[in-house]
C-alpha cells in the first residue's frame, strides 16, 4: 500500500507540472503575436499602451520561453496573479468563489446519483416496456438539452415569470440553511438533469449484462427472492462504473465544469469569476481558474485511487 | 461479458433463404456493412430522427432564400428606425425608450408576429431591430458548420493517433495515452473556454497558422482539439487489443508495410465504431458551440449561431422570452435527432452492444 501511494502521488505531481505546461501554452504560446501582442492579452482590452509595456516587462516577454514559463509559474504560485482589468488578485476570487461552487456541486451529486440510479434500475427492470422506452426517451431529451439553456428557461418560467423560486443568487449556508437550499433547488436540478439522463443509460445498460452472468442464475436457482437478487447481486455490481464515472465527474464539475448554471443562476461561485472574466476579455482570472481546477482534478482522482485502492486490494499493484 | 454473436438472426426473409438453400440454390455472401445496413433499416425511430436532422439541415442551408423572399432582410441588418404594418397599424421596430409617464421604460423590440407582419419578424426582432427569424436559420449554418467540421477534424485525428499508438506501441503509444490522459486533467468546457478567450482576442498568429479574432474556424479548431482525448482513448484501446489478432500476423508474414496494415487491415476494423462516434460527437460539438459562444468564448458577434443567439435573448427573456426559447429548441431537436440516430448506428452495427432481454 505504501509503495502504490507513493508511486500515485508521483505520478500527480508530474501530471501537475504538465498541467502548467498547457496552460503556458494554451495562453502564452499558441496564441502566438508576438511580445506585444501577448503582453497586450494579459493586460485586457482597456490596458493603456504603458501597461502594456509594464506587463511585458513583468512576465518577461521579451525573454526565451523558458523565462517566461519560470516568472509565469512563479506568478501563480506566489499568489501573485493579478486581473489587469479589476486589479484584483486571482487566487482570493477564486476563494470567494469556492462556497457556492461547492454548495452547488455536493447537492446536485446528491441528487443526480439517487435519481440517475433510480432511473437506471427502473429502466432496466421493465426493459422494453413503455414505462423503459418513456425513461428512454426522456434520457435522451436530457442528455441533449444545452444545461444553460434550461437553467434560462426554468429560471424564466419559475422564478421571474411566477416567483416559485427566488430569482438566483447564491445565499450563504452559514447565514440561513433553509434560504440556502431554497436558492439552490432550481440550480442543482438544472445541473443534475444531464447526469440523470447519462447515469441511467450507463446503469440500465450495465445491468442487462450482469443479468446474464452465471452467478446470478445460481443466485435465482437457489431461490433467492427477485428482489435481494437484484440488489444483492445484479446491482452491487452494476454500480462499479458508475462510482467511477461518479468520481470523475464530481472532480470535473468541482474544478470548474459547473460554469454553466453557476453563470446562468447568478451563483457567483468560481465559474461564474472565470465567465464574467470573459466578457471584459481579462484572461489571468481564466489562466487562475483553469490551472487549480486541473489540480484540485488531479487532486481528487489520487484521492478516487487511493479510496479504491483501499476498497479493492486487487488494483493496488497496478 | 458479452460472448460474440454467433447465433443465426432470423428476419423475414429467413423462411425464403432457407427454402432456396434447400433447392439448392446459392446463397450470396453478405458483407458486415450490408447486415448492419438491414438491421439499421428496420429501425424506424432512428430513421425518423435522421430526417429531422436532414430537414433542420436544409432549412439552414435554404437560410438566403427565406431573407431574400420571406423576411427581405440579412441576417446582420439592422431596422432600429424602421416601422412594419401589423393589421394596417404601423408599429416600431424598436419602440423607443425614455422616461414615459414619469417611468423609466427600456426600449424593446416587436415580439413574435407569426405571419402578421408579412413575413416579416416571424419570430420578433432583437434589440438592434434584426430579424431574429432570418438570425436563427444563419446561425444554424453556423452551429452545423462548426459542429460538423470540428467532428470531422476531431475524428480523424483521433483515428490517426490511436492507429499510431496501437500499431507501434512502445514510447509512442506512451507519450500518446499521456498526451490523452493530462487532457482528461480539465473540465472540457474549461478548456474550450481557455482556448477559446485566449485566441479570440488576437486570433491566432502561430508560423503558418493565422486567423483573425472573428475568424469561426477558431472556435471549430477549439472544439475539435478539446474532444480528441474522447475519441482517441477507447479507439486506442480497439486497436491495441485488434493487433494482437491472426490476420495481422498473417498481413506482418505477407511483408505488407506499416502504412498498409494501419490504414486497410486495422482501420476498416474500426471503422464502424468511428462512425458512432462521429455522429455522436457532432451532436456534442453543437451543445459545446452553443456553450462556447453563450459565454463569449466561442463564435464571435455579429456573427449568429445558436450558442450566441441564446446569449442575446438571454437579457430580453422577461419580455420577450421567444427569443432565447428558440434557439435553444433548435440545438435540441438537432442534438436530440442525432443521438437517437446515433444510438440506432451503434446497436446495427455492434450487435453485441444490443440489449438482451431476458425474464
Amino acid at each position: 500500500m505504501a509503495t502504490f501511494l507513493i508511486r500515485r502521488t508521483i505520478g500527480a505531481i508530474l501530471v501537475m507540472l504538465a498541467v502548467t505546461f498547457i496552460v503556458f501554452l494554451i495562453f502564452i504560446i499558441v496564441p502566438g503575436g508576438g511580445k506585444l501582442g501577448t503582453a497586450q492579452r494579459i493586460a485586457g482590452k482597456n490596458a493603456t499602451p504603458q501597461n502594456v509595456l509594464n506587463i511585458e516587462h513583468a512576465w518577461g516577454f521579451d525573454k526565451p520561453f523558458y523565462v517566461q514559463y519560470g516568472l509565469m509559474i512563479k506568478r501563480m504560485f506566489t499568489n501573485n496573479l493579478v486581473s489587469y482589468t479589476s486589479q484584483q488578485p486571482v487566487l482570493s476570487q477564486i476563494k470567494q468563489g469556492i462556497p457556492a461552487t461547492f454548495s452547488l456541486t455536493i447537492g446536485a451529486a446528491l441528487i443526480w446519483v439517487f435519481f440517475g440510479v433510480l432511473v437506471g434500475v427502473i429502466s432496466a427492470v421493465t426493459a422494453g416496456r413503455l414505462s423503459d422506452r418513456l425513461i428512454t426517451i426522456l434520457a435522451l431529451v436530457g442528455i441533449s438539452m444545452p444545461v444553460f439553456w434550461l437553467g434560462l428557461v426554468t429560471r424564466y418560467l419559475l422564478a421571474e415569470k411566477n416567483s416559485f423560486f427566488p430569482d438566483g443568487e447564491y445565499y450563504p449556508l452559514t447565514a440561513n440553511p433553509l434560504q440556502w437550499a431554497y436558492h439552490l433547488i432550481l440550480p442543482w436540478l438544472v445541473l443534475a438533469v444531464l447526469f440523470i439522463g447519462f447515469y441511467g443509460r450507463v446503469l440500465r445498460g450495465n445491468i442487462l449484462d450482469t443479468i446474464n452472468e452465471d452467478y446470478v442464475r445460481t443466485a435465482k436457482a437457489k431461490g433467492l427472492a427477485s428482489r435481494r437478487v437484484l440488489v444483492k447481486h445484479v446491482l452491487r455490481n452494476s454500480l462499479i462504473p458508475i462510482v467511477t464515472l461518479f468520481g470523475l465527474d464530481f472532480a470535473g464539475v468541482l474544478g470548474g465544469g459547473a460554469i454553466l448554471t453557476e453563470t446562468v443562476f447568478d451563483l457567483h461561485g468560481v465559474g461564474q469569476y472565470a465567465a464574467q472574466s470573459i466578457n471584459n476579455f481579462d484572461l489571468p482570472p481564466i489562466m487562475g481558474v483553469t490551472m487549480y481546477g486541473a489540480f484540485f482534478i488531479v487532486l481528487f482522482s489520487v484521492l478516487v485511487d487511493i479510496f479504491y485502492a483501499y476498497l479493492d486490494p486487487r488494483i493496488r499493484p497496478t | 461479458m458479452a460472448q460474440p454473436a454467433t447465433e443465426t438472426e432470423f428476419t423475414l426473409d429467413t423462411a425464403a433463404e432457407l427454402a432456396a438453400e434447400e433447392s439448392g440454390a446459392v446463397i450470396r455472401g453478405r458483407s458486415p456493412w450490408y447486415l448492419a445496413w438491414r438491421r439499421l433499416r428496420r429501425n424506424f425511430v432512428a430513421f425518423a430522427f435522421l430526417g429531422l436532422f436532414v430537414l433542420i439541415v436544409v432549412a439552414c442551408i435554404l437560410a438566403p432564400l427565406y431573407a431574400h423572399h420571406v423576411a427581405h432582410s440579412g441576417p446582420s441588418n439592422e431596422h432600429v428606425l424602421d416601422t412594419i404594418t401589423v393589421h394596417g397599424t404601423k408599429v416600431d421596430v424598436v419602440s423607443k425608450g425614455g422616461v414615459l409617464g414619469g417611468k423609466l421604460v427600456a426600449s424593446t423590440p416587436v415580439g413574435p408576429q407569426w405571419f402578421a407582419a408579412g413575413g416579416k419578424y416571424v419570430l420578433g426582432a432583437d434589440q438592434l431591430g434584426r430579424d431574429i427569424a432570418v438570425r436563427l436559420l444563419y446561425g444554424g449554418r453556423t452551429s452545423l458548420f462548426v459542429g460538423i467540421v470540428s467532428s470531422l477534424i476531431c475524428v480523424v485525428a483521433a483515428t490517426i493517433l490511436a492507429l499510431l499508438a496501437g500499431f507501434y506501441g512502445g514510447w509512442l503509444d506512451f507519450v500518446i495515452t499521456r498526451f490523452f490522459d493530462l487532457f482528461y486533467a480539465f473540465p472540457v468546457i474549461l478548456l474550450g473556454i481557455a482556448l477559446g478567450a485566449a485566441l479570440a482576442i488576437n486570433g491566432i498568429h502561430l508560423g503558418p497558422i493565422r486567423a483573425n479574432s472573428g475568424n469561426i474556424m477558431i472556435p471549430t479548431l477549439v472544439i475539435s482539439y478539446v474532444l480528441i482525448p474522447y475519441v482517441g482513448r477507447p479507439l486506442r484501446g480497439q486497436v491495441l487489443s485488434l493487433r494482437q489478432k491472426e490476420f495481422i500476423e498473417a498481413a506482418v508474414a505477407q511483408g505488407a508495410g506499416p502504412l498498409r496494415i494501419m490504414f486497410t487491415e486495422l482501420l476498416p476494423n474500426v471503422a464502424s465504431s468511428i462512425l458512432v462516434f462521429f455522429t455522436l460527437i457532432v451532436a456534442n460539438n453543437i451543445v459545446l458551440e452553443a456553450a462556447l459562444s453563450f459565454l463569449g468564448a466561442g463564435v464571435q458577434p455579429p456573427t449568429p449561431s445558436w450558442g450566441t443567439l441564446i446569449s442575446d435573448g438571454q437579457g430580453l427573456i422577461v419580455t420577450r422570452p421567444w427569443f432565447a426559447i428558440m434557439p435553444g429548441l433548435a440545438i435540441v431537436l438537432t442534438v436530440l435527432a442525432l443521438n437517437v440516430f446515433g444510438d440506432g448506428l451503434r446497436d446495427a452495427l455492434d450487435p453485441r452492444a444490443k440489449v438482451k432481454i431476458e425474464h
